[in-house]
């Protein structure tokens, strides 16, 4: 047993920006004083500000050694080229956007989810009247091929298909490509399902973000897990892919700035089967916990082996495992699975209910928060393009002109980078159920 | 699912190696001959690329004149993404085409005309052949007697159709794309091929590649710049050592950010352009500049151009010069003047105001000459004319190197 640490104040879930700042100028007040009386101003001075991207105060990175030389990603994103006065075009037949979803490979049900969300807000924005008339159509193309050909997809819908914006990629590396792209050929997009905490930290201003990333995940498991449940000793397992090598980023910094570094991490091929070398080497560091991050139909039958492997300890993972193929493919192993959420899947918002109703009802499956961000950053969308007209430069003034987006997720709250940070929530595997807790 | 690109390499690398025409270099990358015949990518440029240089190179830092070109003066687009300028000829890329301007004449090439895309990201002549090598958003494209031929991921070595940088070094002509960086021997027809899998980069993100004796660097988006040794084979990676994206914890201590939007290399010094700010490296140290204490007109910087050690740079808030201890910045205002300021040492020391300027501040390219530099923006291409009087507190030197 390791000795116990000192209790550290990270919150339970980050509280709003105004209440950050008034605490935070509270803190800042408080701590200014008591300097000054005992001569530690400098000190003080060297404490930050604000954090970035409501980064809780124990796990701002270097802050036991002063400020940092510059601090980046404080400030909105601007375009200062031109475009903005170009004139509107004569309304076309319809209005064009991009979709890029997986239609192969392991992301097949999250794309088929997502573009079921795509079609469902362009089903009610087009019954609304669409763009002044003018119906929106999405465009789809398959973003599951090698690295780069995002980039040749976003190339073709944009020359060629005359897209006013681009939803999408569902995957990182996809959205990374386009990101860089669509700076260059100057058109908007909107994210709804990637995770990996860096999709906003580019400075390109036009990209925005619906849901919740892997910071806001990595965040919220280290409190549960070393602050609520009290554990000290946590093994990672996950996938040797870019979406876990950079998901897992922000919780084990997390958990070195907390004290108690990652004790093992360790990963598997989502083409495997089995994985009896790294259970043992997990057995032989028996650790409290087992953080397991990958996509959910492999983390599946991982965790399936950890149980049969007679590996009992707690183990937890990111909003992507909470998915009905984790449960598939787990089967009863899946009990007492702890992941994070980016909102109440079981009625947490007002329009949630209403939502899943519509949505069972046009796509005959559950929704589930990839359809939902898609239908939610689809909708922020429209809405946009329905303020700017058909100008790209202005749809994407508008895309960032508001900070809080309401919704059928809840209250969706853009930080500096238009990165949603809204406070995720924890669910946990009970009689073969996502339960919140 | 295999895709048709992996599936032709493969095809292209299973013919080579039953032809024993497939190497391995020192350095792990694989040489894809693409003719029966091919080779090898032929030895670098010798050299150390971090000696200073023994003969210097006219710079100007100060220009008190601009004139624009737009489309009313034979521009394909007002939007100039990069731009060449070749003693009379003027190459022009748009995102609507490429031209060029000859004896007053312009002459214009488009996707209609074999070029791979109507938008161009960059160009590059190629010292041996004259052939000019033009890179586009769907391929590489290659003027040479008046045909185009255009190299795409399908038919050729080219790692992705995005490709956002060309430039040639001895035989070899280098393309930046979307998913890695790609050498073609044009002599024999041969690529060399660097990703994620078979060199340090991390993520196969090239924006970007500078070249020098015996060295080749590579901006990544994401991954810093990775610089290949190529008498050695070997690679080395220079990121942010403090790796956060939100911060740089001090300065000076190597690249300012990850998220590299360009490189470029001139007279013993590689310049790394990033959103962020600047960063130069001499070989031993990294310095930082930002626009809040160095003077740059902006931090977003879309591309860094060198000659000699001096740095031109194209942001997103105006061009700016820079020779490690002046800034120069210069803002067009509105009414087609130029606010400009002189920084030494992070310390303002004069301002003007200039009654014409460039285009538009929003600047995607520079490129300097001796007396003049070119300035593409989103609202036309500008060409900046070295003062010859006294300009603040200086006057452009006769030799800067």
């Amino acid at each position: 047993m390791r000795p116990a640490r000192p209790s550290h104040q990270l919150p339970a879930a980050p509280p709003s920006r105004l209440a950050t700042k008034a605490g935070e100028q509270v803190r800042l007040a408080a701590v200014a004083v008591l300097a000054l009386l005992i001569g530690l101003a400098p000190a003080v001075a060297q404490e930050p500000e604000d954090s970035y991207s409501q980064t809780p105060a124990e796990l701002v990175p270097y802050r036991g050694v002063g400020r940092p030389y510059d601090e980046f990603l404080r400030e909105p994103p601007e375009f200062r080229g031109p475009g903005r006065d170009r004139p509107e075009p004569e309304l076309p037949a319809e209005i064009r956007l991009g979709v890029l979803v997986p239609t192969e490979g392991l992301d097949v049900p999250e794309g088929r989810r997502m573009r079921h969300g795509v079609e469902l807000a362009l089903t009610e924005a087009n019954a609304e009247g669409g763009y002044r008339g003018a119906p929106f159509v999405a465009l789809y193309r398959d973003e599951s091929q090698a690295w780069g050909a995002s980039g040749n997809a976003a190339v073709e819908l944009v020359f060629d298909q005359g897209v006013w914006a681009i939803v999408g990629a569902l995957e990182d590396n996809a959205s990374h490509v386009m990101s860089r792209l669509l700076l260059k050929v100057e058109t908007p997009v909107v994210n709804t399902a990637g995770t990996d905490p860096t999709l906003t930290e580019h400075m390109v201003p036009w990209m925005v973000r619906m849901r919740p990333d892997d910071r806001r995940t990595g965040y919220r498991l280290a409190h549960r897990i070393f602050e609520e449940d009290g554990l000290e000793k946590v093994a990672v397992f996950r996938a040797n892919d870019r979406y876990a090598r950079m998901g897992i980023i922000e919780f084990n910094d997390a958990a070195r700035r907390l004290h108690r570094p990652i004790a093992l991490e360790v990963r598997f091929e989502n083409h495997e089967t089995s994985w009896p070398n790294q259970i043992e080497r997990l057995r032989t560091v028996a650790p409290d916990a087992i953080v397991l991050w990958g996509r959910p139909a492999v983390a599946g039958r991982v965790l399936a082996a950890l149980r049969t492997s007679g590996l009992s300890q707690p183990v937890y993972g990111p909003d992507r495992l909470l998915d009905p193929i984790l449960l598939e493919t787990a089967g009863g192993y899946a009990e007492g699975l702890v992941t994070t959420y980016p909102f109440d899947p079981n009625g947490g918002s007002d329009g949630w209910s209403e939502f899943r109703r519509r949505y069972l009802a046009a796509a005959g499956e559950e929704p589930d928060a990839v359809a939902a961000y898609a239908y939610e950053g689809t909708r922020y969308l429209v809405q946009a393009i329905r303020e700017a007209g058909l100008n790209r430069v202005r749809i994407r003034d508008r895309l960032f002109a508001r900070t809080e987006w309401r919704g059928v997720t809840g209250t969706i709250r853009f930080d500096a980078t238009w990165n949603n940070v809204a406070p995720v929530v924890l669910c946990r595997v009970r009689d073969g159920q996502f339960v919140v807790e | 699912m295999m895709t048709r690109r992996w599936l032709w390499i493969s095809l292209a690398l299973g013919a080579a190696m039953s032809l024993g025409v497939l190497g391995f270099r020192a350095g792990g990358a694989a040489t894809v001959a693409t003719q029966a015949t091919g080779s090898e990518a032929p030895s670098p440029v010798l050299g150390d690329p971090w000696a200073e240089p023994a003969e210097s190179r006219r710079v100007a830092l100060y220009y008190d004149r601009f004139e624009t070109l737009t489309v009313e003066d034979g521009l394909p687009s007002n939007k100039v993404t990069t731009v060449l300028a070749e003693g009379d000829d003027l190459w022009v890329g748009t995102d609507r085409g490429l031209a060029l301007r000859r004896g007053g004449e312009w002459t214009t090439w488009s996707k209609e005309d074999g070029l791979g895309h109507r938008y161009v990201t960059a160009l590059a002549r190629h010292p041996g052949s004259g052939d000019l090598w033009v890179a586009t958003l769907a391929g590489l494209s290659r003027l040479s007697g008046g045909e185009i031929r255009t190299y795409t991921q399908l038919d050729s070595g080219l790692m992705n159709d995005v490709v956002y940088q060309v430039v040639t070094d001895g035989e070899l002509v280098w393309a930046a794309t979307a998913a890695g960086t790609s050498a073609l021997d044009p002599t024999t027809g041969s690529w060399v091929l660097y990703d994620h899998e078979n060199s340090i980069m991390h993520e196969p993100w090239c924006y970007s590649i500078a070249v020098g004796p015996a060295r080749t660097w590579v901006g990544i988006w994401g991954g810093g710049v990775v610089e290949l040794d190529r008498t050695t084979g070997r690679w080395r990676e220079y990121r942010d050592p403090d790796k956060e994206m939100e911060v740089d914890l001090l300065r000076d201590d190597g690249p300012i950010h990850d998220v590299t939007s360009f490189v470029a290399w001139d007279a013993g010094w590689l310049w790394q352009a990033t959103y962020f700010g600047l960063s130069r490296y001499d070989g031993r140290r990294w310095r930082t500049f930002r626009k809040a204490d160095t003077g740059l007109p902006g931090d977003f910087i879309n591309h860094v151009a060198a000659r000699g050690r001096t740095a031109f740079l194209g942001t997103d808030e105006g061009f700016g010069v820079l020779d490690g201890e002046i800034a120069v910045s210069y803002k067009a205002t509105e009414g087609g003047g130029t606010d400009v300021t002189v920084y030494r040492n992070g310390e303002l020391v004069e301002s003007q105001h200039l009654s014409s300027g460039p285009g538009d501040n929003y600047v995607l390219w520079t490129h300097p000459g001796e007396n003049e530099v070119w300035i593409a923006t989103g609202h036309g291409l500008s060409r900046g004319v070295a003062a010859t009087g006294p300009f603040g507190p200086e006057k452009n030197s006769e030799e800067t190197s």
